[in-house]
């Protein structure tokens, strides 16, 4: 009760300075893979053009050095980063700048000469996904042999003393009875850190039933990682900050849950518009553009929804005893007329106890 | 409010809060060391020796880690990234249109901000 009082008044503060420390940007929307998964429905040859590089820098360059907390990250995100030829460039004039920087990839074009040239360049942080054991990857990801050079790419990063790396996984139908096996491989690699997602329904993910876990079946990805949190072995598994998850808050990851797009995190979409995580309704939330406007004034100015979410006080959300802890799940969650959480958590977890 | 945050931040207890991952995103880059290093390559007299190919090598297994040509303002290269796996640095330098300098070897022990190797003539 007290843990929670104090957490709230924290969360409070964190919001009322919203200081920015996380920047992402969707600097392609090109990608050599074709997820089953994807929530941005990339495509090798997208419609939208790469962002140059100097009108990313351009609007980075509106937040004044003083206001650039000392880990402010930057993350390159797709489609595939890695798509890109320049992202050295980009990743040396971010850390010209005084930002550190580190990238979301598949692994698929991370070879040792790139590694290379990109920890030249700076970069100090990395996440590769892995979604299953090399039949479900590969199924999860469009492409056979997919796995195995996803595998090459996380060992390579793992053998880096550099980076501060991580795996995904996306847990659905197909590989949730493969984590023990996921586990296993990655502890013998030497991954520091596992993080597990399950998927929203958004995108090509919307309408296919094979990727979405049953309230059961939730409740066992929980329980799994509760149980790998106990173990002494390499690889430290967590859940991701995906959604308030009742019971299961601060036993399946390290801090409480805490959405925090909007209060510390924003992006740089693909056309310039100003979002929070991408994977947030870009047409419903988006604050402006930075072809249009500077970057830092909307980030002070703008972003009222993201940190007042009265607003997700409604649907099942209105009268829910754990709103004041939840505040409606993460910004994710949300989509369209916004008159509905499109996924709830705690309801999972509430639900499959009550079986 | 901001002192509040201030306070916060440097009690251990809320470290765990203030370090996250956004979704999808990169683990925070924790890494406190400075940005970069950079080398000037100077004459006797002390002004920079453009078109000098530098050739940066882990002085232990002798691994290329760097290759860049002087431009006369000075090298700018990644610190943290040498300094993560090498403790001394091998620096080879080759003159290329300034013919009349000599290549040179050097060991440097550790990084500091600023590293000047002086080129002689022949």
């Amino acid at each position: 009760m007290i843990g929670n009082l104090l957490f709230r008044a924290f969360r409070k503060v964190e919001t009322n300075v919203h200081e920015l420390n996380y920047l992402f940007w969707e600097c392609t929307t090109r990608c050599n893979l074709h997820c089953r998964h994807c929530g941005s429905d990339c495509k090798e040859a997208s419609g939208e053009r790469d962002m140059p590089i100097a009108d990313f820098i351009g609007a980075l360059k509106t937040i004044p050095r003083k206001a650039i907390p000392k880990n402010f990250t930057v993350v390159l995100t797709g489609g595939e980063p890695l798509m890109r030829r320049d992202i050295a460039e980009v990743g040396r004039q971010i850390r010209e700048y005084g930002c550190h920087w580190g990238m979301v990839t598949n692994g698929q074009l991370y070879t040792a000469e790139r590694q290379d040239e990109l920890l030249r360049a700076g970069m100090g942080a990395l996440t590769i996904s892995l979604d299953g054991l090399e039949a479900s990857h590969d199924w999860m990801r469009g492409r056979t042999g997919s796995y195995n050079r996803a595998v090459e790419a996380i060992r390579l990063a793992a053998a880096q003393p550099r980076l501060y790396f991580d795996v995904v996984t996306c847990v659905n139908q197909r590989n949730i009875n493969e984590l023990d096996g996921i586990y296993n491989l990655l502890c013998e690699i030497g991954v520091p850190q596992w993080r597990i997602f399950t998927i929203i329904p958004i995108g090509r993910a919307k309408d296919d039933p094979k990727l979405h876990l049953a309230d059961s079946q939730f409740v066992d990805l929980m329980e799994f990682i509760k149980q790998h949190r106990q173990h002494s072995g390499r690889t430290k598994v967590t859940f991701s900050c995906e959604g308030y998850l009742g019971r299961y808050e601060r036993v399946v990851r390290d801090a409480p849950y805490f959405c925090h797009a909007g209060v510390n995190i924003a992006s740089v979409l693909i056309d310039g518009r100003i979002c929070a995580c991408p994977n947030i309704d870009r047409d419903r939330f988006s604050q402006g553009n930075i072809y249009t406007d500077n970057l830092y004034q909307v980030w002070n100015e703008r972003f009222e929804p993201f940190r007042n979410r009265n607003w997700a006080r409604t649907g099942i959300c209105k009268n829910c005893k754990a709103f004041n802890l939840c505040l409606g799940n993460g910004m994710h969650n949300w989509h369209g007329a916004c008159d509905e959480v499109i996924n709830c958590h705690y309801r999972k977890i509430e639900n499959s106890g009550n079986q | 409010m901001k002192w509040i945050h201030n306070l916060l931040k440097c009690c251990s207890f809320s470290a765990v809060l203030f370090t996250f991952q956004a979704c999808y995103g990169t683990p925070e880059d924790m890494l406190e060391a400075d940005a970069t290093c950079t080398i000037h390559v100077v004459d006797a007299s002390g002004k920079d020796i453009p078109n000098v190919e530098v050739l940066v090598k882990n002085n232990a297994s002798g691994d290329k880690l760097y290759a860049d040509t002087t431009n006369g303002a000075g090298m700018a290269f990644i610190k943290e990234y040498m300094a993560c796996s090498v403790v001394n640095l091998k620096f080879e330098l080759r003159p290329l249109e300034n013919a009349d300098f000599q290549p040179k070897d050097t060991v440097i022990m550790g990084l500091s901000e600023q590293i000047t190797i002086t080129l002689d003539h022949k």
